[in-house]
């Protein structure tokens, strides 16, 4: 395979490839998504599968570990929550193959609804958890998650954060792979099937695992202290102040911890005894801090000496560093201003069906309350079209509940295709058994877009939406295209109707094709005639990003207009108009 | 060396700091780079880094960066805390301020008045970054490499670097 430029993503598929996995799995979510991806890329011949969600694909990847398989799955930090039912349960009961776990973090968060430490989990499950600085380290502790994992039979986490999935490093990919390891399932219901009783058993097997395992990990790594103090790191920011060692060189010794958790106590006690002060650095919980017992000598999250939200940055890295060694900071020169205005806010593209359906059902119910949900549609905040946004699937339940609470108004919820599927069929099943008069909206673009068009069901045929509904009871259905406004609001209208008339949830499929993905050219732009008044509608309320103002009327950017035309009906004053 | 590559999500951001960063491994130099994808991918201010030579992160911190490369002129400003006193600008559009070199690039407009599209402008701007740190990137050897990518536009790509070669 030879040289490359690789992203972390990349080099943790190929780790996976490397040590023999026959299986992946894994649901999109940013900065997750390209593992599954690259694994089909770097290994064609092996089975890949975007299961329906976080959960299934963990159980998934779990059997065939069960079955003496090499299977690994994948997902973002938010993703671990959805799954977490099997993963205590399989840590418990183990695997005879071997199960890695990658779970990606999202410090900061970039693109996420929480800053949550995937390592936590791995903590309260008690599974083994590495912790990689950077993508060469992401290959290097992949392929370690997967040795521990066929040596003492139990899954292993392997816990990425954004900065080390979405880096890209030069890196020279190893020829040597492994077959991919298939297994038979061998029945053992003391294990596989474990009533209490024998999960009392499988538990203590586990911890006495757990001890071994943290003395095997860091059988090699001695303690020689050289400096009084140390700076104790692991992930990221292990990476990030290994860069900056020279500030510290001399005073302290830096010590590279690759798995937060099991720790041997003999190793935290060597430290503790072999240093006046220690400074630990990680991401995003104070998780190898708080292993430490002589509290007082140790400098963290938990001093407030590193911030405990947010993202490690150089800087953050550089003032805990000053304030560890109590030295003042440099005075550097900076040229910036000390406030810039924000920068534009993401919104949806140009075309987008999402921002006319959107529009629509402002315009339909304008005193609604909108419930929304995780996806590119959460951007509907922007056009005051989304009033919650809590997680997967979390619209439909809302809306069933936020109704129940505010009877007089009408509540109608988004939800993409694919979050409906994720976790929105069983919420919609609750509402329509709990007689709930509540419109749902689908909003069908036939793909996972925010995080990279990963395939959905029912574009690739096996299932459609209305199938699924009319399983779900759900009989008002009605599917439009959300360029066509004015039948959108009608069909919206007529759904808080319905919903209301039977006390059944009504759906209305907002059906249009992601116009970034299939890159789709409706038509051509419309044209600006005499007369505007600068209302802000198209460009402002509306947030067409191929509208301007120019200081006298709009303009539309022939380049990024997709021609949907929804602006012309938008318009109050019916100066954009179709250029025939 | 350090860079900051900005600009707004769809302009190609991520692109040209692939392109840079693979150009700089093929060189044979350690390099290693920071993206930033989902969200900010919806028009948002979007930022990446860029470290060519030993390092362990593309972590870069106020004052650290000898290099500001960016696709919107707009987007400099909120940058700008990178850049060391003895960076350089090369931005498309218009900057002036500061104590740094700046170079400006009409890369849009040559894009598409030249070379077919807007989405070219990149490549002119990976050439100008070429151009300026000759000893960085060895400009032939460079052009041979980006030779091999059949999706970047060669023309604009030796229109960014000068006429000279």
């Amino acid at each position: 395979m030879g040289r490359g430029f690789f992203l972390g993503n990349e080099l943790m598929a190929y780790a996976a490839k490397a040590a023999g996995a026959s299986s992946f799995y894994a649901y999109p979510g940013t900065p997750s998504s390209e593992i599954l991806s690259s694994f089909q890329k770097y290994a064609p011949e092996r089975y890949a599968q975007w299961a329906l969600n976080e959960k299934l694909a963990l159980e998934l990847a779990a059997a065939a570990a069960i079955s003496g398989s090499v299977s690994a799955c994948a997902m973002k930090q938010v993703g671990l929550n959805v799954a977490a039912d099997p993963l205590f349960s399989v840590a418990y009961t183990g695997v005879s193959g071997a199960l890695a776990i990658i779970s990606a973090d999202d410090p900061g968060p970039h693109s996420s609804q929480t800053e949550q430490d995937s390592r936590m989990y791995a903590y309260a499950a008690k599974i083994p958890v590495t912790d990689p600085a950077n993508p060469a380290d992401a290959f290097r502790l992949t392929k370690k998650a997967f040795e521990i994992s066929k040596k003492y039979g139990v899954p292993v986490m392997v816990r990425p954060v954004m900065r080390v999935c979405h880096s890209r490093q030069s890196f020279d990919l190893p020829e040597e792979t492994e077959a991919p390891r298939h297994g038979r399932f061998v029945k053992d219901p003391s294990r596989w099937a474990a009533t209490p009783k024998h999960r009392a058993a499988l538990h203590i097997k586990l911890t006495e695992k757990l001890k071994e395992i943290a003395e095997d990990f860091y059988s090699e790594l001695e303690i020689k202290p050289k400096a009084p103090f140390a700076v104790v790191a692991c992930g990221y920011p292990a990476a990030v102040c290994a860069d900056m060692k020279d500030r510290f060189e001399g005073s302290a010794d830096f010590i590279k911890l690759d798995m937060p958790y099991p720790i041997p106590e003999g190793l935290i006690s060597k430290i503790e005894n072999s240093y006046e002060k220690i400074l630990v650095l990680e991401e995003t919980f104070p998780l190898l801090e708080r292993s430490f017992v002589t509290r007082n000598r140790v400098y963290g999250k938990d001093t407030g000496t590193v911030p405990s939200a947010g993202e490690f940055t150089a800087d953050s890295c550089e003032n805990a560093l000053n304030l560890f060694m109590e030295k003042k900071p440099e005075n550097k020169k900076i040229y910036a201003p000390a406030e810039t205005a924000p920068g534009p806010k993401p919104r949806l593209c140009a075309g987008c069906g999402h921002r006319s359906a959107f529009f629509a059902i402002k315009r339909a119910a304008p005193s609604g309350i909108y419930p929304g949900d995780i996806g590119c549609y959460t951007l509907g905040t922007n056009l005051k079209a989304v009033d919650t946004c809590i997680c997967m699937g979390a619209s439909i339940t809302f809306a069933e509940s936020l109704k129940r609470e505010n009877p007089e108004k009408p509540v109608i919820c988004t939800i993409g295709d694919s979050t409906f599927f994720h976790t929105g069929i069983p919420a919609l099943l609750n509402a329509k058994i709990n007689g709930s008069p509540i419109a749902v909206a689908i909003l069908d673009n036939a793909t996972t877009a925010m995080t990279g068009f990963q395939p959905v069901p029912h574009a690739e045929g096996h299932i459609t939406i209305e199938q699924t509904l009319k399983g779900l009871g759900i009989n008002s259905v009605t599917v439009i295209d959300p360029y066509d406004i004015k039948a959108s609001v009608a069909a919206v209208k007529a759904a808080i109707a319905a919903a209301k008339e039977e006390n059944c949830p009504a759906v209305v499929i907002f059906r249009r094709e992601c116009v970034t993905k299939t890159k789709m050219k409706a038509g051509k732009p419309p044209k600006v005639n005499p007369g505007c008044t600068d209302c802000g509608m198209c460009y402002e309320v509306f947030e067409c990003p191929a509208i301007t103002f120019n200081g006298e009327t709009v303009e539309i950017d022939g380049a990024s207009c997709n021609g949907c035309l929804c602006c012309v009906e938008v318009c109050p004053r019916g100066v954009i108009a179709e250029d025939k | 060396m350090r860079c900051v590559i900005c600009g707004r999500g769809g302009q190609g951001v991520i692109t040209l700091n692939y392109l840079l960063g693979n150009l700089a491994s093929a060189l044979g130099y350690e390099t290693i780079s920071a993206e930033t994808h989902g969200m900010a991918m919806r028009g948002g201010s979007v930022y990446t880094t860029l470290k060519i030579g030993k390092a362990m992160s593309a972590s870069i911190g106020a004052g650290e960066a000898d290099l500001l490369l960016s696709t919107d002129s707009g987007e400099v400003e909120r940058c700008l805390r990178f850049l060391s006193e003895k960076g350089v600008i090369i931005t498309d559009g218009f900057y002036e301020g500061g104590p740094f070199e700046i170079i400006n690039v009409d890369a849009g407009k040559a894009a598409a008045g030249k070379f077919g599209g807007v989405m070219h402008a990149g490549a002119i701007l990976l050439g100008k970054t070429i151009a300026r740190f000759p000893e960085i990137f060895h400009p032939e050897k460079s052009v041979r490499i980006l030779a091999q990518n059949k999706k970047l536009n060669q023309q604009a790509l030796l229109f960014g670097l000068g006429s000279d070669l």
